[in-house]
């Protein structure tokens, strides 16, 4: 047997061999861990996992393989109050592939060491979904300073990939490793991704030539999300296995999966997947439809167009994110709704019969995480979009939100990268980049002396902002979206001859025009008026409140926002007093806030506020930089102009 | 409506069901009155509730809506729960489009499954899930559903429309042996039951018709979307063994009684520890103090739906062996802890939530509960006994000023809980601001809360330790900081009252610009309630959220700064509560004292407007700011 690494990160191997004892067996506790009161490298955790142990092998009973997996975890409970039961929830792969829960063993230590058997009328196995099961222990007499040991074990016939193993958890881990034992008939390609090397890295070839890997990790911290992010997932240190060859006794070695290549093929010949758009007899229904709206002559975009607002006014997205489909193509098209999959190969399956060039792309959604290019393992995607090739361009396509324009995708699919599924042997993933966003104020006003500002303004909006207002707008009503999204700080805003522009035409920037009567924008007082002239800006208040920072920023999509009026100043008023001008830049034009305000004559002010975010990604490093910056932003958005009676 | 019409309504409806093959549910058909401010319109919802034994029903239901646009889409979704005691018989269903035409019927394999529940709950629920929203508006949906139940069950109430939803035809129908004896109440509508009797059984039918859409306005007179409801009350149900007289609610108190009645006996050793616990204490006061202090620190809360309708309560052993229970046996463990000590409570049910709960009639007593807390009578205390950490007869929020049956000896008792005033819910800032010529504020606040503004602090004071509580008390400021010096949190132990000391700087507190310096009077804790602009609002104002805010701000401006103007005393009284900001101008420093008290709104909807100004007036008055100038 063989076990080959891919190895993502750079990851210096630990040679040092681990001699010392790694956990402490079943029931035997260390005075020390008795003892313990708080965990010393976090203490403000509730609980940590003492050790988290794991072991996989592949077994056989005469008539079949199977896959066992163990577990130990051992968990010591500093704060009941702020524990999160949930930690002792055991996750079961059910339905088809699904998991078989066996030798289930819980014990309590209570803190004068006493040791409880959890029986199992405090064990409740409840059915999630089609899709996993969950058993739940209820621990008598818990209290602060409890430890709760449990085992046991999964087994399952689903050799393909073994169980996927996460060294961080929610709670602080002192000690986690999975050890995985492949017996000779297999090869399995594995992925390990850890920040740092691995505090134990073990592998053994045994005389039956089975080998073992052995993968430990110590001190682990707390892993919570933050605002901004993809996933906490990305940032987990993980193990997964893939089975990449068998060696049959008295056969030839049979190759599994071991490349985009063959991954590719493999799941074109799916009837879930490839044979949804080759074969036309799935997506007949669809093919009638829509077939009478193609002319000839027409440019593989104007097909495509019509392709996907076909297919959106065909099939309702019903919240789900799929690689293959539910049934077939015709299927959904008959029920109106479907999946990603459903929807999206439904455009391949259109534009190939029209004879273009289309094929679809796999993604792994942001909560999804990060997909691994040198790993060819399907189940790391959990969408898929469609690409049409024209000339020497490509075009991502996705119909699953009404209000998309015409190459642009859900915001969660813009996670870096997709594969694009095509049996080559390059394997030719794409960059997927998020098309900046933006908003602009144009605003033609007037102030008077009671502090009410009258006029009118102009608001554009592209890419995300414009879907998000383009599906409010067709909600609520114009009328309705102005007062609950525009100059939400001035309740007693109006709005009269309100226009939308372009709420259809997808493919240009939305407009909304109106005419606004604002009392009380600004302070008056005695002989002064001290005036906010922005009245609505894309920041209201700095997204980063926090004074520290775990992981780093990713924004979803780069933006701009740019706010523009006239003002013209009630008679009788002078500018006693005009905020300066202001040019601020990030480090490499990361971001740049524009303010200024001018004369434009004696008796009116041209004010732009105008704010840039030009990439997704901050380091850490960066995030003092970024929230200084967001307050700057704020503190510009309120930027007030001293007026005196003349 | 009179008995003539009622009989064609009955007549059409039938009719409608027989019409197969036909066009049906076109849009045409909907009257363009009940268009206006609909988002879906109920073509028919016709529930039959078939009585077959007093511990066994059937529900045939038959749920027909047009969703008019994607604001209406999840009503296309069906869901029917499930347990050990309630079976789905058939859940089917079929879309038609605007025109009518039947688009698809549902298959088997269209209704998913799930089961399982929170995190810490154990249940046998499961729920059937058939989908058939449609991606051509308008559309319109067909449920058809039976379901059983045996066992216990409670009618719930008929909502005849959820807020934006018009109606064309609905109609209840309850269909029991003749002797079968029930109350009722129509909310929100008068309407009469006609009743058919046919061979030993009687069929009662309220019909409902042509009823216009409501509108989904906020701070409504009643409880979460229960507009016109029809409430039925049956007068005896049974469960197990069990059967109860439930024609008013000192039966149904004495039936609930009667089911947990000697639950409440702890073992000898617990009888002991009681014992050792109260020893030497003479006051009850301290006993329960004491007791109840015993019960947060060594238990935990549990939610369990398994069991007859999850009404009968865990024995006290089971509480005392596991240390963990639900809402009612961690009520009756506390019950029997009280008893060991010689003093009587009851077991008290509940409907939670922090938005309040539905109401309860006499004239048709239905017990709509969901919680179970506990009443010591001789001390007139309420005890949470879910919480670890509430103080001894605090509910706040979650059970507070709404009707609860005490189960006594004597049977039940409708009583309410107390209604929180606006005294009791204080939030006090004494607050010192130290400004720099930057805008940079260095701020000390002593803050002091009590009631249903105190709940948070205690909940992070119990919960948490000291980077994550400065992590979640960063994030709750309303301005920016760069620096915690003093963060500290004290609650208080018997009383629901906290403290919250703090010492911060904030970098852009106040904003400096050219040689001004803009400085926002009350950013520490301003006002916050807007109501939106309604200009056609329909329904009473009903708002029972009340505080009295009392402030104490003291800034001192850098040195060389001046003000310039500043906002003048103002006083504000209505109705609705008061204000009152009065400012105290030295050479270096302001104090600002402002006191806000936000009483009670109960207004007929042509005093809505009325109301929002007075929260807009106060919301601009703590938008005050003083504007200073330097000298130099």
């Amino acid at each position: 047997m063989r076990l080959s690494l891919i190895i993502p990160f750079a990851l210096v191997l630990n040679i040092t061999l681990f001699a010392q004892k790694r956990f402490d067996e079943w029931g035997e506790v260390s005075p020390e861990d008795k003892a313990m009161t708080v965990y010393p490298a976090d203490t403000s955790a509730a609980a940590v996992i003492l050790h988290d142990i794991g072991s996989t092998q592949i077994d056989d009973d005469g008539q079949r393989w199977f896959v066992n997996h163990r577990h130990v975890r051992r968990i010591k409970i500093f704060k009941l109050a702020s524990f999160d039961q949930s930690q002792l929830n055991i996750y079961i792969r059910a339905g088809r592939d699904g998991e078989i829960l066996d030798k289930i063993k819980v014990q309590h230590i209570l803190p004068d060491g006493t040791i409880q058997r959890v029986k199992s009328d405090n064990l409740r196995l409840e059915k999630v979904s089609k899709y996993y099961k969950q058993m739940k222990i209820f621990v008598p007499q818990l209290q602060d300073g409890s430890i709760i040991e449990y085992q046991y074990e999964l087994e399952s016939e689903y050799l393909f990939a073994l169980y996927d193993w996460y060294f961080h958890q929610q709670l602080p881990v002192r000690w986690s490793e999975i050890t995985t034992h492949i017996r000779k008939e297999f090869e399995y390609q594995f992925l390990a991704r850890s920040e740092r090397p691995f505090d134990d890295q073990t592998k053994k070839t045994l005389v039956d030539n089975s080998a073992t890997l052995r993968l430990g990790l110590a001190n682990l911290p707390a892993m919570k999300d933050e605002p901004y992010m993809t996933t906490l997932d990305d940032y987990r240190a993980h193990v997964g296995f893939q089975l990449s060859r068998t060696y049959p006794v008295g056969a030839e070695p049979r190759n599994i999966m071991v490349s985009w290549e063959k991954t590719a093929r493999d799941i074109l010949d799916r009837d879930d997947f490839g044979k949804q758009f080759e074969k036309k007899s799935n997506f007949s229904s669809l093919w009638e439809a829509f077939e009478p709206q193609l002319v000839p002559g027409e440019s593989p975009m104007m097909v495509a167009e019509k392709v996907v607002s076909f297919v959106k006014s065909s099939i309702g997205w019903n919240g789900y994110h799929n690689v293959l489909t539910d049934k077939d193509l015709n299927d959904a098209y008959a029920k109106k709704t479907g999946s990603s999959a459903d929807i999206n190969l439904a455009v391949v399956a259109l534009l190939q019969k029209a004879g273009l060039d289309a094929i679809p792309v796999l993604v792994s959604t942001r909560d999804n995480g990060t997909p691994y290019e040198n790993y060819p393992f399907i189940r790391q995607f959990n969408s898929v979009l469609a690409m049409l090739n024209h000339g020497d361009q490509h075009t991502l396509l996705d119909a699953t939100h009404p209000f998309m324009p015409l190459g642009q995708l859900r915001s969660e699919y813009y996670n870096n990268r997709g594969w694009p599924v095509v049996a080559k042997k390059e394997s030719p993933w794409i960059d997927i980049v998020a098309p900046e966003t933006n908003i602009v104020w144009q605003g033609s006003l007037k102030l008077d002396d009671q502090g009410q500002i009258t006029g009118k303004f102009d608001i554009t909006s592209t890419s995300r902002t414009a879907t998000n207002w383009r599906n409010k707008i067709s909600l609520d009503g114009a009328d309705d979206f102005l007062k609950k999204n525009f100059a939400e700080g001035y309740p007693d805003a109006a709005f009269d001859s309100i226009a939308v522009e372009n709420q259809n035409d997808l493919n240009k920037p939305l407009k909304v025009k109106f005419g606004c009567k604002i009392p009380n924008t600004s302070n008056v007082v005695n002989d002064f008026i001290y005036l906010k002239p922005i009245l609505d800006f894309a920041v209201k208040e700095n997204p980063f409140k926090s004074l520290t920072r775990e992981f780093p920023v990713n924004f979803n999509y780069p933006f701009k926002a740019q706010y523009v009026i006239d003002l013209t100043l009630p008679d009788g008023y002078n500018v006693e007093e005009m905020p300066a001008s202001a040019r601020i830049v990030m480090p490499d034009q990361a971001g740049s806030i524009v303010f200024s305000c001018n004369k434009m004559s004696e008796s009116s002010l041209v004010i732009i506020l105008k704010m840039t975010i030009s990439k997704c990604d901050f380091p850490l490093a960066e995030y003092e930089v970024l929230r200084k910056f967001f307050d700057m932003v704020n503190e510009k958005a309120n930027t007030q102009i001293v007026l005196k009676k003349s | 409506m009179n008995h003539k019409q009622m009989l064609t309504i009955v007549a059409c409806l039938c009719s409608t069901y027989l019409l197969v093959g036909q066009s049906q549910y076109p849009i045409s058909e909907i009257p363009s009155s009940l268009l206006d401010k609909a988002k879906s319109v109920v073509r028919v919802k016709d529930y039959t509730y078939k009585i077959i034994e007093d511990d066994e029903i059937e529900l045939t239901k038959i749920y027909a809506v047009t969703i008019l646009n994607n604001a209406a889409d999840r009503l296309g979704k069906y869901m029917v729960g499930e347990s050990s005691f309630e079976k789905t018989k058939y859940l089917e269903g079929r879309i038609f489009d605007a025109d009518g035409k039947l688009q698809r019927e549902s298959k088997k394999s269209d209704i998913k499954e799930y089961g399982g529940s929170g995190d810490v709950e154990f249940s046998d629920g499961k729920v059937k899930v058939l989908d058939l929203r449609y991606n051509q508006y308008p559309y319109t949906v067909e449920f058809k559903v039976k379901q059983q139940i045996k066992g216990f069950f409670m009618i719930p109430p008929f909502d005849v429309a959820e807020l934006g939803q018009s109606v064309q035809h609905a109609a209840f129908r309850l269909n029991a042996p003749n002797e079968y004896a029930f109350q009722w109440k129509g909310i929100h509508t008068e309407e009469t039951p006609l009743k058919i009797t046919v061979e030993g059984r009687t069929e009662w039918l309220w019909a409902f018709d042509s009823l216009g859409a409501n509108p989904d306005e906020v701070y409504p007179p009643f409880f979460r979307g229960d507009y016109v409801q029809l409430v039925i009350a049956p007068k005896k149900i049974k469960i197990d063994d069990y059967t109860g007289l439930f024609d008013n609610w000192n039966h149904i108190g004495q039936f609930f009684y009667d089911l947990n009645k000697g639950r409440d006996q702890l073992s000898p050793e617990m009888q002991a520890k009681v014992a050792e616990l109260t020893n030497g204490m003479t006051n009850d006061r301290d006993k329960i103090k004491v007791l109840y202090r015993y019960l947060q620190t060594n238990h935990r809360y549990i939610s369990i739906q398994i069991g007859i309708g999850g009404w009968q309560t865990f024995d006290a052993k089971f509480v005392e062996q596991k240390r963990y229970g639900d809402c009612k046996a961690l009520s009756n463990y506390m019950k029997a802890l009280l008893l060991a000590a010689g003093i009587p409570s009851y077991l008290t049910l509940v409907y939670a939530g922090d938005d309040g709960a539905p109401t309860l009639y006499e004239e048709a007593p239905a017990p709509f509960f969901n919680h179970v807390i506990l009443y010591i009578p001789n001390e007139a205390l309420w005890l949470e006994c879910t919480s670890n950490e509430n103080p001894m007869g605090y509910l706040g929020d979650f059970t507070a000023d709404r009707q609860v049956l005490l189960l006594t000896p004597d049977g039940g008792k409708l009583v309410r809980t107390p209604i929180s005033k606006s005294h009791e819910n204080i939030e006090n800032n004494h607050c010192s601001i130290l400004l720099n010529t930057e805008g940079q504020a260095e701020i000390k606040n002593k803050l002091y809360t009590t009631g249903e503004r105190h709940d948070r602090y205690r909940h992070w004071a119990a919960q948490m330790k000291q980077p994550e509580l400065e992590k979640e008390f960063t994030h709750h400021l309303g301005f920016n900081i760069q620096k915690i010096n003093v963060l500290q949190i004290n609650a208080d132990e018997n009383r629901p009252e906290t403290t919250v000391q703090y010492e911060v700087s904030s970098p852009n507190y106040a904003s400096k610009s050219g040689k001004r310096i803009f400085v926002p009077l009350l950013k520490i804790h301003p006002f916050q309630r807007v109501l939106p602009a309604n200009a056609t609002r329909k329904f009473d104002v009903h708002i029972r959220t009340v505080y009295t805010f009392s402030d104490t701000i003291t800034i001192q401006f850098p040195a060389g700064f001046t003000i310039e103007n500043v906002a003048l005393n103002k006083k504000i009284s209505s109705d609705f509560g008061s204000y009152e900001y009065s400012i105290d101008q030295m050479a270096d420093h302001i104090t600002v004292i402002r006191r806000l008290e936000i009483l009670p709104v109960s207004v007929p909807a042509s005093r809505y407007q009325e109301v929002r100004q007075f929260y807009l007036d106060i919301s601009r008055m703590d938008n005050a700011q003083a504007v200073l100038v330097g000298n130099q």
